[in-house]
């Protein structure tokens, strides 16, 4: 029998379906592992056995028949759950009691999932590399010294790590997508505005976007049927499966390739030949701007995060981790009218873009890292000169996104001799998320790479 | 006497070599930020705004410096594309 840490979500389904497991063996077979894993993944800020156990409760009571009913999923701890800690992965100081729930965690309780825990993230979501000053660095289930990325850490982990069906992530310049990548598993940031925000810690308004982790791109567009709450008609799955034949792949000749490793562009170009082998025109692409716009992101950024954390950071600033202040402070220097401007162009540079790659193709590949994924010392910058310069490199394929308001997805392409995963982006037009969980669908089922789980057992020992 | 400064004024004290950033983020630190500056805060702060504030002339400039701009026309943006997917559905 094919372990539990490598179902997917409808093997779950059948299998409570057919009677082989109920909902409560397969919960509690997951906390279990979830327990076993923590110590030495450090994926999680809490495990909450209390409340999967009343949600186990509730759906006896009251069984769904949703696709996801009774899968244990878990989210980023800056989701808020009613009188369920928070704690944002900030110092206790910072921790909060939600007396609301957040829709999307609504959404998944109206499904039937059951939340096993709250994961692990960079402080305050401001952290690229899984580091975390106050609860320890999440690491990679493929190998823990090296970083999951973040700042959904956890949420990466411990879908790698086969722990979760699904995890909750956020992503303002990357922050599903590296840790997707840098795991293993298929990581949709949505388009802006899309998914419901309600309920969950703001890092910056204008660009902030919630969006699901798992180990395929149906798990991942079951999720989002459950998040937007899909009737049939319209469901993120209906469209999986259909022909790429005509899809046209725009391959980027600047900016997203540079300084990129040999190995890491191998697996790109061979990313790209599954695309060829279903059909997908390839074109090359030259993307405008791309110089400007990591500063204007960062304008917005630093502006807005530096607004909403102004209260509490004047008060007890020395209670941050050194990283997460150090750029938070940079914030409150930005000029009002930078920060205005920034805005203002916001449309300007879209649509720029939008003409200028959109016109010659229907998605964008790039790498999401352009080097393998470092080993979580090699990162470990704190605030020291370097920091900035390794947020941007990390960063780097993935920020310019956030400012433009467009869906990506970071999907698993294959691994790097070190065994270390690499995950390429495939980048879409506003509200093309279909398109885009279809054609990872389509590499998926054309490159054998899908539903990749790592063999923490042996870190275990 | 119109003592507004023209635009290669305006540009020649950006990149004046007298004028830092430094200097500025070092007299506005604390006051901006309500922090004590720890060993590195000023050079990366400086370092930050010059990159980014410059980085912002050019993205103004390339834009068409111009008054006609709405903050509102991203969210239509968007807004036009999510019509238009909604319709394809």
């Amino acid at each position: 029998m094919t372990p539990i840490s490598q179902w997917s979500i409808h093997d779950a389904h059948n299998a409570l379906a057919q009677k082989e497991i109920s909902i409560n063996e397969l919960v509690l077979d997951r906390l279990a592992a979830i327990k076993h894993a923590q110590p030495y993944l450090n994926c999680c800020t809490s495990i909450t056995e209390d409340h999967a156990k009343e949600r186990l409760e509730k759906l006896r009571h009251a069984p769904s028949q949703h696709v996801l009913a009774g899968l244990p999923v878990a989210h980023k701890d800056m989701f808020y759950r009613q009188g369920l800690p928070c704690t944002f992965g900030t110092s206790p100081n910072g921790h909060t009691l939600p007396t609301e729930t957040a829709l999307t965690l609504s959404r998944l309780d109206t499904a039937g999932a059951v939340q096993i825990a709250t994961l692990n993230m960079a402080e305050f979501a401001f952290g690229a590399t899984g580091h975390n000053e106050h609860f320890g660095p999440c690491r990679n289930p493929w190998n823990p010294d090296h970083m999951t990325g973040g700042s959904s850490s956890g949420s990466a982990a411990s879908v790698a790590a086969g722990l979760v069906f699904g995890a909750l992530g956020s992503d303002t310049g990357g922050s599903i997508r590296i840790p997707a990548s840098a795991c293993g598993v298929v990581g949709l940031k949505p388009t802006q505005g899309l998914v419901p925000m309600q309920g969950v810690m703001p890092m910056s308004r204008s660009m902030d976007c919630v969006g699901p982790l798992a180990r395929s791109a149906q798990d991942v567009a079951i999720l989002m049927d459950a998040l937007m709450e899909e009737p049939a008609s319209s469901s993120y799955q209906r469209t999986l499966g259909r022909s790429l034949k005509g899809v046209t792949i725009g391959v980027p000749t600047n900016y997203y390739y540079d300084d990129i490793d040999e190995e890491v562009a191998g697996l790109m170009q061979e990313s790209l030949t599954h695309f060829e082998q279903l059909g997908c025109k390839l074109v090359d692409v030259t993307v405008p701007d791309h110089d400007l716009l990591t500063s204007l992101s960062y304008i917005v950024l630093g502006s807005e995060s530096a607004a909403y954390h102004a209260d509490f950071l004047d008060a007890v600033h020395s209670h941050y981790g050194t990283q997460t202040r150090a750029r938070l402070l940079n914030g409150y220097l930005l000029p009002a009218n930078a920060y205005v401007a920034a805005k203002q162009l916001r449309s300007f540079y879209t649509q720029r873009f939008l003409e200028s790659v959109y016109q010659h193709c229907d998605l964008l590949h790039t790498p999401v890292l352009r080097q393998p994924v470092p080993t979580l010392d090699a990162v470990n910058m704190q605030a020291n000169p370097k920091m900035s310069q390794m947020i941007t490199a990390l960063s780097y394929c993935t920020r310019l996104t956030n400012y433009l308001g467009l869906p990506a997805i970071s999907q698993p392409g294959g691994f790097c001799r070190s065994g270390l995963p690499v995950g390429f982006q495939l980048v879409g037009k506003p509200f093309d998320e279909r398109l885009l969980l279809s054609a990872a669908y389509g590499f998926e089922h054309a490159s054998g790479i899908m539903n990749l789980v790592a063999p923490i057992q042996k870190w275990s020992r | 006497m119109d003592n507004q400064p023209t635009t290669s004024n305006h540009d020649t004290q950006r990149s004046d070599a007298a004028f830092s950033w430094e200097q500025v983020v070092s007299a506005n630190f604390t006051p901006l930020t309500g922090a004590v500056a720890r060993p590195g805060d000023i050079t990366r702060a400086a370092a930050m705004l010059t990159t980014v504030l410059n980085d912002l002339v050019e993205a103004r400039r390339r834009a068409g410096n111009t008054f006609d701009r709405d903050e509102g026309a991203f969210d239509q943006l968007l807004m036009e594309y999510r019509h238009a997917s909604q319709e394809r559905l």
